[in-house]
């Protein structure tokens, strides 16, 4: 049911934007993207080295901010779509949802891989 | 992304100069240090003897590092001051002179020496119970320091051994301790080292004119004969640095040879140099291990005793730090001046 729902939503969405509509909005998304989570990530990344005992705790704190990074691509990428035609009925955030749950996911297995395996390597 | 700048615009101009600001606190280092809590690492993950393999080790030996920061960005400093936990202040001594990459050096180096050192110690000891142990080391002289005013600062890395040198009326000198008075009638005289390559190399080292030294510090280290040792071990690759884990590391180490288990099922951590005496030496940070120590609830901690009167005995820097933070040191903080003390304290134990 939901792939049914998730594969009209593509076609609905592949017959209103064109690749060339859709590579310049995800460009211009992950670019601002990119801008914000630049410094974000070398911040957690100083914080992470004063306070290591915590380590686990930031961890955690790092899924959630990809998470909200994921969130303002898809956002932004919402944006680009709309600012080049406001005119369209596409309920393009419902896709982009089924997207972000996606990526959310793989960044969960990303920071259980450094929390089971990779840490405990790297702390001898 | 034109629609998008655009849309933008007035917020990205906002924004632009606090933006910038923020990247010049994440990346500006100060010439400070900070040290924080870090961790306790089983020395079983780092070393390993091919000995008493079927043996089972109830408990855990475990040595404490500490996260040093040499020049941290101000927003580390920042950060650094939000706990009581760290202890952030001006890089002095010889340290101040040194790049992040040359400490780095220098505390690997420490490492390396250290352990050479904890299995020599344990090695010998665990003799005492078992003949067929064998133990064989040799002497290797290294370089330990270096002033700025060294000439070939560059050329000379940390670790380089010292062969020899051409002293006064042609004379090779190759004990380190007798450059002083075998260099009294010139200001230049011919090194020779040895890099970590293998690759011998020369150079005329000038006294420096205030000084009247080279500038070069060179410290006698007993490395283990890896051939000839027996049962053999093997040391992982570690990210952890410095000197500090010699006891644990000697502890352990002694643990894997003989038949009984010290361990006893505790958890065991503690911090200290190993001399090849088997005396223990200071370490700095001991505020941060205590803290490490008891947020990793160990049974039994080893810090160095070796001074009642010394103001900044690390066992007296101990108690003030458990008693600035609210830590009760009854039952597991353990003062230690060799060793030996360290086998005697959990032989004790029921």
């Amino acid at each position: 049911m939901i792939m049914k729902k998730y594969k009209e939503l593509v076609k609905e969405f592949n017959n209103e934007y064109t690749s060339k509509e859709l590579s310049s909005a995800y460009l211009g998304a992950f670019f601002y993207t990119t801008i914000i989570a630049i410094p974000l990530l070398i911040a957690i990344a100083q914080i992470v080295s004063v306070y290591l005992y915590w380590l686990t705790f930031w961890l955690v704190l790092i899924i959630i901010v990809m998470f909200l990074l994921n969130y303002i691509f898809h956002r932004l990428t919402l944006k680009a779509l709309k600012l080049k035609k406001p005119e369209s009925k596409v309920d393009v955030w419902k896709l982009f949802i089924y997207q972000q749950i996606v990526i959310n996911i793989f960044f969960v297995i990303i920071g259980l891989i450094f929390q089971l395996i990779l840490i405990p390597m790297w702390m001898v | 992304m034109k629609e998008l700048t655009k849309h933008y615009l007035p917020i990205i101009k906002a924004l632009i100069i606090p933006y910038l600001f923020f990247f010049f606190v994440l990346f500006y280092p100060i010439a400070y240090f900070v040290d924080t809590p870090g961790g306790i690492t089983e020395v079983e993950s780092i070393i390993s003897v091919d000995y008493n393999q079927d043996k089972e080790i109830t408990g855990t030996i475990s040595s404490t590092y500490i996260v040093s920061i040499n020049r941290p960005t101000f927003f580390q400093f920042m950060l650094s001051s939000f706990s009581d936990y760290n202890y952030a202040n001006v890089i002095r001594g010889t340290y101040a002179n040194y790049t992040n990459e040359e400490i780095n050096q220098i505390s690997y180096l420490d490492k390396e020496t250290s352990v050479n050192a904890a299995v020599i110690v344990a090695y010998q000891k665990a003799q005492d119970l078992n003949q067929d142990i064998i133990i064989d080391y040799y002497e290797k002289v290294m370089v330990f320091g270096k002033a700025t005013y060294l000439s070939y600062y560059d050329d000379i890395e940390f670790g380089d051994e010292f062969l020899y040198l051409i002293g006064d009326s042609d004379q090779v000198v190759d004990d380190h301790t007798q450059i002083g008075p075998n260099t009294q009638n010139a200001s230049s005289y011919e090194f020779f080292f040895k890099n970590s390559e293998g690759e011998t190399y020369s150079r005329i080292l000038t006294k420096d004119e205030e000084t009247n030294l080279f500038g070069i510090t060179l410290k006698l280290y007993y490395l283990v004969n890896k051939d000839t040792i027996f049962p053999k071990y093997q040391e992982q690759s570690s990210n952890i640095g410095g000197p500090s884990g010699g006891l644990l590391q000697t502890l352990a180490i002694y643990n894997m040879l003989v038949e009984e288990d010290i361990t006893k099922g505790l958890k065991i951590a503690g911090t200290g140099t190993i001399n090849y005496d088997g005396s223990v030496g200071y370490i700095g940070g001991v505020e941060q291990k205590i803290i490490t120590a008891y947020l990793n609830k160990v049974d039994v901690f080893f810090i160095p005793f070796l001074s009642e009167t010394y103001t900044y005995d690390n066992y007296l820097e101990a108690l003030r730090a458990c008693e600035k933070h609210g830590i009760d040191p009854t039952g597991w903080l353990v003062p230690v001046a060799s060793f030996q003390d360290a086998l005697d304290y959990l032989a004790g134990l029921e």
